[in-house]
């Protein structure tokens, strides 16, 4: 694996001599790892290779805007996720991340409720269709995609569905919490 | 495009070196001040210019030399780790002295004049318009760059440019009173820089 000091030594070389051939190919790994990583909590992970070499353009014609006293992986991911916002921008994506959205119910307190709930009771408690889509995309992993040609709805539409149902989900298992406290 | 054909045709596209910020604003200025001298001339008393010119000179390249150095930070999408406010200080601690003594010693009639004289309207139009043509060049530079906030790089922008109007009709102005060069060069200045915050912003994707 190519670490910080090699990469930074690629880059230098690649913006003093202006070739960037060989600090490209060393890249695409980690902006493998990184986009896809990024891109997963938006459920665009199919995206992620577009988004590889879309900053792989942008650090080809951008290099010279990397201050070699700061290190490289800082400026690349800096690069990496002005390209992403950008994407999502375009794609106006504007709902909060499935994971983040899902952090609401992962607290301890959430998990110890959890633990004593039948989750589809729960999920039956909320506005129809929420319980199904959260049921199918957190427990059956169905794509964001299929559930939104399944609902007869937008991929923007389930996600916000999604979140605010999580949200509700967590409000009633800390009430819950609370309550046998 | 696979992503390997893509590495392949970038390896053999040789990156061409970006213009750098000194490089431009002193170009700006020297084609400001090109325009200055073949439209509207130089001042009257250029060939022995007052000690007074000196501080407006001053000042006003202290503001473009801070305008650089803002333009240099924004234009990058990982922002230096320091960055030093001393220029502004600097800027802010001229400015204070100069109002301070001219206030202190000179009487309010004195500092009015140049108010009442045509100059002023003029030196608001003209830094306005060579700010707004220079406004136009810094842009199209900065989309060569990666700023990673763009309304912070569109300040920079239209301060910058502002600045560098402001230097380049400073050689046609011949009132260099501290409250005058403040009020007559401040506020195209500001008004740029506010315009190009507003305005300049949307066109600096990257």
């Amino acid at each position: 694996m190519t670490n910080e000091d090699d990469l930074h030594q690629l880059a230098v070389a690649a913006r003093d001599r202006g070739t960037t051939g060989a600090l490209l190919t060393a890249l695409v790994p980690l902006l493998r790892r990184y986009c896809g990583r990024v891109l997963a909590r938006y459920g665009r992970r199919d995206w992620a290779e577009d988004m590889v070499q879309e900053v792989l353009l942008s650090v080809h014609l951008k290099l010279h805007t990397f201050d070699p006293a700061q290190p490289f992986e800082a400026w690349l991911y800096a690069v990496a996720k002005h390209k992403i916002i950008d994407a999502m921008r375009r794609e106006r994506i504007r709902a909060v991340p499935l994971e983040e959205a899902a952090m609401l119910s992962d607290s301890q307190d959430s998990e110890a409720a959890l633990a004593r709930r039948d989750l589809t009771q729960l999920l039956g408690r909320l506005k129809p269709p929420a319980g199904d889509i959260i049921l199918a995309l957190k427990v059956d992993g169905v794509s964001v995609k299929t559930l939104a040609e399944r609902f007869a709805t937008s991929e923007s539409n389930i996600k916000i569905i999604v979140h605010r149902g999580l949200a509700r989900l967590a409000r009633m298992l800390n009430e819950a919490t609370h309550a046998d406290r | 495009m696979q992503t390997d054909e893509l590495i392949a045709l970038l390896a053999k596209t040789p990156r061409r070196p970006a213009l750098g910020w000194a490089r431009a604003l002193a170009g700006l200025v020297a084609a400001i001040m090109t325009v200055t001298v073949l439209v509207l001339g130089l001042r009257p008393d250029i060939a022995r210019p007052p000690a007074a010119m000196a501080y407006k000179s001053a000042l006003l390249v202290a503001v473009l030399a801070s305008a650089g150095l803002m333009l240099a930070r924004a234009a990058r999408p990982l922002a230096p780790r320091h960055a030093s406010r001393l220029p502004v200080l600097a800027v802010a601690a001229l400015i204070a002295v100069s109002l301070g003594w001219e206030w202190a010693s000179m009487p309010l009639s004195s500092i009015l004049r140049g108010f009442w004289m045509p100059n002023f309207p003029f030196c608001l139009g003209a830094v306005t318009l060579y700010g707004t043509a220079a406004g136009a060049a810094l842009t199209a530079l900065m989309r060569t760059y990666a700023p990673a906030d763009a309304k912070r790089a569109a300040t920079a922008i239209g301060l910058a440019a502002a600045a560098a109007g402001a230097v380049g009709y400073s050689i046609h102005c011949p009132i260099d009173s501290p409250t005058f060069v403040v009020v007559a060069y401040g506020l195209p200045i500001g008004w740029i820089t506010a315009i190009g915050r507003l305005v300049l912003a949307r066109r600096l994707t990257w």
